[in-house]
């Protein structure tokens, strides 16, 4: 089956509008004067205030989580998956198109496909398709185990397609406790020669933040899309295994995080991206603020531009929060309540110091708060892994 | 930053690149970062270009 793609979407916000394009892929955020120059009549949401940085119409992108079960069985699975994790409870097949219908009348924009692992369920094509056929991109994170060059061409459905490699050889056991390096290697290599768009997620932790380059150099020779990288979160069996702080980027790491990784994109020729909770990283730095809110380069937007959605259909601001009692099933009827993920949205307004007197607040947004209740039980501590929070607690400590 | 395009009213706001597949957090492209002024510049004009190209072949209202 062809996969139908859709070059260019719009919706209204309350500051003008959000246009997509696929190929070559943005959203692109603009005024109301813009959308009346390209022929759109003036919406209802136009009677409201609103900025870049205010609470949107829908969610931009939706994390959906089609199953609890994997056979990986990885040591820090921040979903608990497990072989047998698919429930009774899980949307399944016609659940997870109901979830789709109603994210499509919402005119969300992406959709990141994950689990458990997606790829041993039989319908995941049909739902990919489903999306394609309501107006999303939909994109997929997997291990890659079931990918081989028999069926490595059906993934062009995806717009993009992320492997999870945390490091080289093996290294890729590091955090997951198995080794499934060849069969990710084999699974990348496969989808690049069907020309689907690909990329890799990797875990960044203190064990291999020292051998990153590895990573780089894998994906420029495997000709890759993005690399993406992504923080250690305290969640599911990675919250149990070991105390979280001992896997975060220690001290002197935490600085020289961002310098690294971006003299290593340029060396390697790899696009590069990072995740919402690894900005403070950047921050800390003081790059340019405009550049930074122009290009969208922000911190957490847990349950605004981002909604989490559970196997069960259960939503949360980001995977790794709790779901408040919400689900997919009646989005439209909770998302723009004032008390929706109040938490999450508001936070700016409550938060403590420094991030109170951070230059970077409006952007960085206190950085990942999952972690901060996971290490504090208060959500809305700072981040502990800030380096400027470090630096800061260090300072208070020696008062 | 907002970016006024060449040609009639209004402003881009906010350019977010990449698709972000990681199904547990946002991902932000990163490597705007190492791109030059100019050639900021003109990745935005050329989506401008493509957002009235495409807007056109769409028809008014045909999306609404």
């Amino acid at each position: 089956m062809t996969p139908k793609y859709e070059p260019f979407k719009f919706r209204y916000e309350r500051f003008g509008g959000i246009l997509q394009l696929e190929r070559p892929n943005a959203l692109i955020y603009v005024d109301r004067d813009y959308m009346r120059d390209l022929g759109y009549p003036d919406s209802p949401l136009w009677d409201e205030d609103g900025s870049v940085l205010s609470v949107l119409s829908a969610p931009t992108e939706v994390h959906l989580a089609l199953t609890k079960k994997c056979s990986a069985g990885c040591r820090m699975c921040y979903m608990d998956s497990a072989p047998d994790g698919a429930g009774d409870g899980e949307m399944g097949r016609e659940g997870v198109f109901a979830a789709l219908a109603r994210l499509a009348k919402m005119r969300v924009f992406h959709l990141a496909l994950g689990g458990g692992e997606s790829t041993e369920l039989p319908w995941l094509f049909e739902v990919a398709h489903v999306a394609r056929g309501l107006g999303m991109i939909p994109n997929l994170t997997t291990n890659g185990f079931h990918i081989t060059g028999e069926n490595a061409a059906e993934f062009a459905v995806f717009g993009q397609v992320n492997i999870s490699i945390d490091g080289v050889g093996d290294r890729y056991a590091t955090h997951r406790g198995i080794n499934g390096f060849d069969r990710a290697f084999r699974a990348l290599r496969a989808l690049k020669r069907k020309s689907v768009r690909t990329g890799i997620n990797c875990v960044v932790s203190r064990h291999n933040f020292e051998y990153l380059e590895e990573i780089f150099a894998l994906g420029e020779d495997v000709g890759i899309q993005q690399l993406e990288l992504l923080r250690y979160k305290p969640a599911g069996r990675a919250a149990d295994i070991d105390a979280f702080l001992a896997h975060d980027l220690d001290d002197d790491q935490a600085w020289r995080f961002f310098p690294k990784v971006m003299d290593l994109a340029k060396e390697y020729d790899t696009p590069l991206a990072i995740d919402c909770s690894l900005t403070p990283y950047l921050y800390c730095h003081n790059p340019d603020q405009e550049k930074l809110e122009f290009y969208g380069v922000t911190g957490c937007h847990g349950g605004n531009m981002l909604c989490g959605v559970g196997a069960d259909g259960a939503a949360s601001a980001c995977s790794f929060a709790s779901s408040e009692n919400r689900t997919v099933f009646n989005i439209q009827d909770w998302w723009g309540r004032e008390d929706t993920f109040f938490a999450f949205r508001k936070w700016v307004d409550a938060a403590p110091q420094p991030c109170a007197s951070c230059d970077f607040l409006k952007l960085c947004r206190g950085g990942c708060h999952v972690v901060s209740k996971h290490e504090s039980g208060d959500i809305y501590a700072p981040d502990p892994g800030c380096p400027k929070v470090r630096r800061y607690n260090a300072d208070q400590a020696a008062v | 930053m907002a970016i006024k395009k060449g040609r009639g009213k209004g402003k881009i706001l906010q350019i977010r690149y990449g698709i972000n597949p990681n199904s547990s957090s946002l991902g932000a492209d990163v490597q705007v970062l190492i791109w030059g002024a100019a050639f900021a510049s003109v990745a935005t004009i050329f989506l401008s270009a493509m957002l009235r190209v495409f807007r056109r072949w769409r028809g008014n209202g045909h999306d609404a």
